[in-house]
């Protein structure tokens, strides 16, 4: 351990010793006050529920329809695709005088 | 979790009851519950202080963060644990947002500090009184000119004395992390130490 490495460990050593500052007493009033400032909040905090509960419903109900129109356009894919038929119809339509 | 901790379990609080009461929208149990919880709330407002900030300030911060967040305890670690890392990030937002670290010049040492380093240096065995607030306060200025989380953890690991696992269970962080940040930032510590010392020499 070099001097200066030393020295600091002194120098947290003595800090340590250094009283603290006693008085964990609840200043008076204090408790009252942050329960009266939590229950000022209360209402923006239940706003702030039903918003995130509303963003979850949205997101779960966007990914519903999603899962909807994939399986939907999975199962009807050919049909949807190119209708052949159709265009069969069409040219014998038009190659008959 | 240290002295305030285990004072905070020995006070005949039941927690979980209380927790039942605050979520029922009881104020009676609101107070009791910050009336528990201050010794633990302004330990830590205290010891990470950021200037400028008023100590009662930032513990009303505190608590009506964790109000806030109560919907979101799950009680899969000890409720004063989970309030402490709430402080300690309030703690660290704030020290984050002050932004700037003033550099620390010989010059800017009260006479205490001043006498603290000299006897620092001059290997006195048996500091005087005022040598040992002034050790205090240096290492306060020193700690100024630090990162947020090297801060943390210098205060928490050479000034309060805290084991790894007590650290861990008010950060949430991991022990190798720990480590490793408290080797950065004790060699933080050390070059702002040598620098002040160089300069008193100049």
């Amino acid at each position: 351990m070099n001097e200066l490495e030393r020295q600091l460990n002194r120098l947290f050593h003595w800090a340590r010793r250094a009283p603290e500052r006693e008085t964990a007493a609840l200043p008076y009033g204090f408790a009252t006050r942050v329960v009266a400032q939590w229950q000022a909040a209360r209402p923006e905090l239940v706003a702030a529920l039903w918003e995130r509960l509303a963003c979850r419903a949205a997101f779960a109900a966007g990914l519903v329809l999603l899962i909807g129109a994939a399986s939907y356009f999975a199962a009807n894919w050919h049909e949807v695709a190119y209708d052949y038929n159709l265009n069969y119809s069409a040219m014998e339509i038009a190659s008959v005088p | 979790m240290g002295v305030v901790a285990d004072s905070i379990e020995e006070t005949k609080l039941d927690v979980a009851d209380c927790l039942r009461s605050v979520r029922r929208n009881d104020q009676a149990a609101a107070r009791a519950l910050v009336e528990h919880l201050y010794p633990l709330v302004i330990k830590i407002a205290r010891s990470n202080l950021p200037r400028r900030v008023a100590e009662e300030d930032l513990a009303q911060e505190i608590f009506m963060k964790m109000f806030a967040k109560l919907e979101q305890y799950r009680g899969d670690l000890p409720f004063a644990h989970w309030v402490s890392r709430i402080a300690v990030n309030t703690c660290l937002n704030h020290l984050r947002a002050q932004r700037s670290r003033p550099e620390m010049r010989w010059a800017d040492l009260s006479e205490e500090e001043a006498g603290a380093l000299d006897a620092v240096m001059s290997s006195a065995e048996e500091p005087h009184p005022a040598q040992v607030l002034g050790a205090r306060e240096l290492v306060g200025k020193l700690m100024d000119t630090l990162q947020p989380k090297d801060r943390l953890i210098i205060q928490m690991l050479d000034l309060e004395d805290r084991s790894v696992s007590e650290i861990r269970a008010m950060t949430g962080w991991m022990p190798s992390l720990i480590r490793v940040r408290a080797f950065r930032a004790r060699r933080k510590m050390r070059d702002a130490f040598a620098r002040l010392k160089k300069e008193e020499r100049v």
